[in-house]
């Protein structure tokens, strides 16, 4: 489903971002990528969808290699994908409801299944009751289920969450991280960056250490 | 239908940005309208000056009326002429005395009529110019009842040194002024493009097609071009309806200012296009 083959990566300056990255997750996987800040963990993930491609080696998510795909598959690609970040990247102008409905909007989904899709990915979240709030009146915990409402509104096979529960106190990174793992139960590959290794000791699972972009530890698989 | 609504909300929502686009596209055709209707002006003075000039070729004496009238025909005859009219020494001095008739008494002094009998030529549109009318006037001066023939060559030359300035200063001031626009108000746009940098990251990640994300903001620049240029022509207009009690002008046709408003949306266009471009094929998510 996700595999990296000898992935390299050079920024300006020679800084070496990855280094020879070789990693496959499968399906219904739940992996969490670990390492200091700067190791390489956001650029990795950003490999994932596509955002950043590899200086040498090849990416190949869901049957797309980043060798051949062309421009316009990428956001094909990405509908497939959904991703979360520390600060939530919610339109500050919509309220709840229309900031998961823009995510099908600008992708062409007809109106009248729109608002059935939302409700459902706000119910799964739990904050329907909130639906018509704006992001400056929701908690960081709550802002960010509105955000994983979104990535998952479409149904996507991978769910890459970047420092999720960076700027959410500890009650709401639990809720946050149970929901993620709800998700991973439906068949989702759900990879968390983080650098909180607390919430790894609660909710075990792989975890894939990465230093100055190289893997120094990969668990494997853990049920 | 979503990329208008968003293109609509989006004038709303970036309201002073917008405005500003509003009004630089406004200020930039309104000057470009004021340009154009000075040029319209310059030039109906020009062509009524040159649809003014008449060829007279003035005849040799005592010629019979048959020949006259055989001369007549075969000047009409030569491309771009209009009209040929007879003149004869009577009415030539007939002329003279009306024209000048505050010195009558020495007219009334003259013995015999000095002044020659003369065809005055006038010329079909578009065979004003200088080179015309001088190929024209050689024609004429050929036949052999032409004494000689008169058009104003000082003048006309004159008149077409101005015609040529006029027309490579007004293609300038076109240029430039085109120019200028699209550049500022692709500035202009570029603004409301970084204002919504959050909203383009975004559909960028949920794997909106890259004419999705373009097209909210190229209708708002085509809404923004078509608002500035409706402005600036209600406004051309205005300064003619006020102006017109004290100068006498000539008003461009309706089509162009149909034309204008047609500019302004395409204005708009190229410059919500250059901008939206520039910011996608330069920055990352």
């Amino acid at each position: 489903m996700i595999e990296f083959r000898n992935v390299s990566k050079v920024f300006q300056k020679n800084w070496v971002a990855l280094k020879d990255i070789n990693l496959t997750i499968k399906k219904g996987e739940f992996v969490y990528i670990i390492g200091p800040s700067g190791a390489g963990k956001s650029t990795l993930l950003r490999h994932i969808y596509f955002d950043l491609f590899p200086d040498k080696g090849d990416v190949i998510v869901s049957g797309f290699s980043s060798l051949v795909v062309r421009k316009q598959d990428i956001p094909i690609i990405r509908r497939k994908i959904g991703v979360i970040f520390q600060d939530f990247k919610l339109l500050k102008d919509k309220n709840v409801f229309e900031n998961v409905a823009f995510a099908l909007e600008v992708t062409g989904t007809p109106r009248r299944k729109i608002k059935e899709l939302v409700l459902n990915a706000l119910a799964e979240v739990g904050i329907s009751h909130k639906r018509h709030a704006f992001p400056y009146q929701l908690s960081g915990g709550e802002q960010q289920k509105v955000a994983i409402a979104r990535a998952i509104v479409r149904e996507p096979i991978i769910l890459l969450a970047d420092e999720p529960t960076g700027n959410i106190d500890v009650e709401g990174s639990q809720e946050i991280l149970n929901l993620l793992k709800e998700i991973n139960t439906k068949g989702t590959i759900v990879v968390i960056a983080t650098h909180q290794l607390d919430l790894i000791k609660k909710h075990p699972k792989r975890v894939i250490k990465i230093e100055e972009g190289c893997i120094v530890e990969d668990t494997g698989v853990r049920h | 239908m979503f990329a208008i609504r968003e293109g609509i909300i989006g004038l709303k929502r970036n309201g002073v940005v917008s405005l500003i686009a509003i009004g630089v596209i406004f200020f930039s055709l309104l000057l470009f309208s004021i340009f154009l209707v000075i040029t319209f002006n310059l030039f109906g003075v020009v062509k009524y000056a040159q649809s003014k000039v008449e060829i007279n070729a003035f005849l040799k004496d005592d010629i019979p009326s048959d020949s006259l009238k055989a001369l007549e025909e075969k000047i009409k005859k030569i491309s771009g002429v209009k009209s040929v009219q007879y003149v004869s020494r009577e009415d030539a001095l007939k002329e003279l005395k009306e024209e000048m008739s505050n010195v009558q008494e020495l007219l009334e002094a003259l013995e015999t009529n000095p002044l020659p009998s003369s065809f005055r030529i006038k010329l079909e549109e578009g065979y004003h110019s200088l080179k015309e009318i001088e190929d024209i006037a050689k024609k004429i001066s050929v036949f052999k009842e032409i004494e000689d023939v008169s058009y104003g060559k000082k003048f006309l030359t004159r008149l077409d040194t101005i015609v040529k300035i006029l027309f490579i200063f007004d293609i300038l001031v076109g240029l430039v002024i085109s120019i200028a626009s699209i550049f500022v108000v692709s500035n202009t746009i570029r603004l409301t493009v970084i204002s919504r940098k959050d909203s383009i990251e975004i559909m960028q990640l949920v794997g909106a097609t890259e004419r999705m994300i373009k097209a909210p903001f190229i209708i708002e620049g085509m809404t923004e071009g078509f608002l500035g240029s409706i402005i600036s022509v209600i406004t051309i207009y205005g300064i003619f309806i006020i102006t017109r009690r004290y100068f006498q002008f000539y008003f461009p046709h309706i089509y162009i200012l149909i034309g204008i408003v047609i500019f302004g949306i395409i204005l708009g266009f190229i410059g919500s296009r250059n901008a939206v471009n520039a910011y996608l094929s330069g920055g990352n998510l």
